[in-house]
């Protein structure tokens, strides 16, 4: 506990928390905003409302919406996934890919808004194996984030039920029967 | 709606400009309500439909920043933060508060 104390009042770490949260207010608040749904509008009210916030005051405002979004953000977007797979009693390949990108666009975010700590944790232990261990996560998190921005799109260009030419009889013509 | 001092806070700095406009981080600030109850807050008086809400004209920011979103008393919400304010005169827990507000 002590060693954990020490590591955390220690002078890299509070200078990296000031680096981070200080000078990159902007790039935590996007992570955390990931927490709340998609279509959420306190995303987009978020990012916008930290340009009139006085850029001292903006590390203290940004961790109290990473307070805000851990606790109302996930739980509408689990409430969001359990009231979809109840309402969901169909089986089938469809369903588990449904359901695995529920659990994909739910746990990403919460792994997101982890990775500054990972990485802050990384650094203050000087990326010992246990640093080494967080600094993963949190890169593998940024990975996943990637995913889940660039998912949708892919999605959009490539909506259900359209089938590329010459596919006819293929599993894309199948899946719609 | 529960009564709570964030609630009345809020609902004093609203009804002190009952037309106008608010946005949040302004409100904040006038309320005296840290953000981060503030924002919770605001979507339970959306609900409730005593607020309005939407978004800045892109065309009127000169700075290079998003448009904010906006908030805005209903009737509905003018008249049941009045009457809230009414019975928070009343109750001993918000004395402190509603002194302020006239």
């Amino acid at each position: 506990m002590a060693e954990l104390l020490d590591m955390v009042a220690s002078w890299p770490s509070l200078l990296l928390v000031l680096f981070v949260f200080g000078f990159a207010p902007g790039f935590c608040l996007r992570l955390i905003v990931l927490a709340y749904p998609r279509d959420d509008p306190r995303r987009a009210e978020l990012i916008a409302e930290l340009y009139a916030v006085p850029r001292i005051q903006r590390p203290l405002w940004v961790a109290e919406q990473l307070e805000v979004a851990l606790f109302e953000g996930l739980a509408r977007r689990v409430s969001a996934v359990l009231r979809r797979l109840s309402s969901r009693g169909r089986t089938g390949r469809q369903t588990v890919g449904r359901n695995l990108e529920s659990l994909l666009t739910t746990m990403v975010p919460l792994l997101g808004v982890m990775s500054p700590f990972a990485m802050l944790y990384a650094f203050s232990v000087g990326l010992e194996t246990a640093g080494l261990a967080f600094a993963l996560v949190s890169g593998v998190s940024c990975l996943a984030f990637c995913l889940v921005y660039f998912v949708p799109s892919i999605r959009r260009r490539f909506p259900r039920g359209c089938r590329p030419s010459g596919t006819a009889g293929s599993s894309w013509g199948r899946r719609r029967l | 709606m529960r009564k709570t001092h964030a609630l009345i806070q809020v609902a004093m700095a609203l009804l002190d400009e009952p037309t106008s406009r608010h946005w949040g981080y302004e409100l904040s600030r006038k309320a005296g309500v840290r953000s981060g109850v503030m924002y919770p807050l605001l979507t339970r008086l959306l609900d409730e439909g005593w607020l309005t809400d939407g978004w800045e004209d892109p065309n009127t920011i000169r700075e290079k920043r998003p448009p904010r979103r906006y908030y805005e008393l209903t009737d509905k919400g003018r008249l049941a933060l009045g009457a809230l304010l009414q019975e928070a005169r009343s109750d001993a827990r918000f004395t402190s508060l509603v002194w302020r507000f006239a």
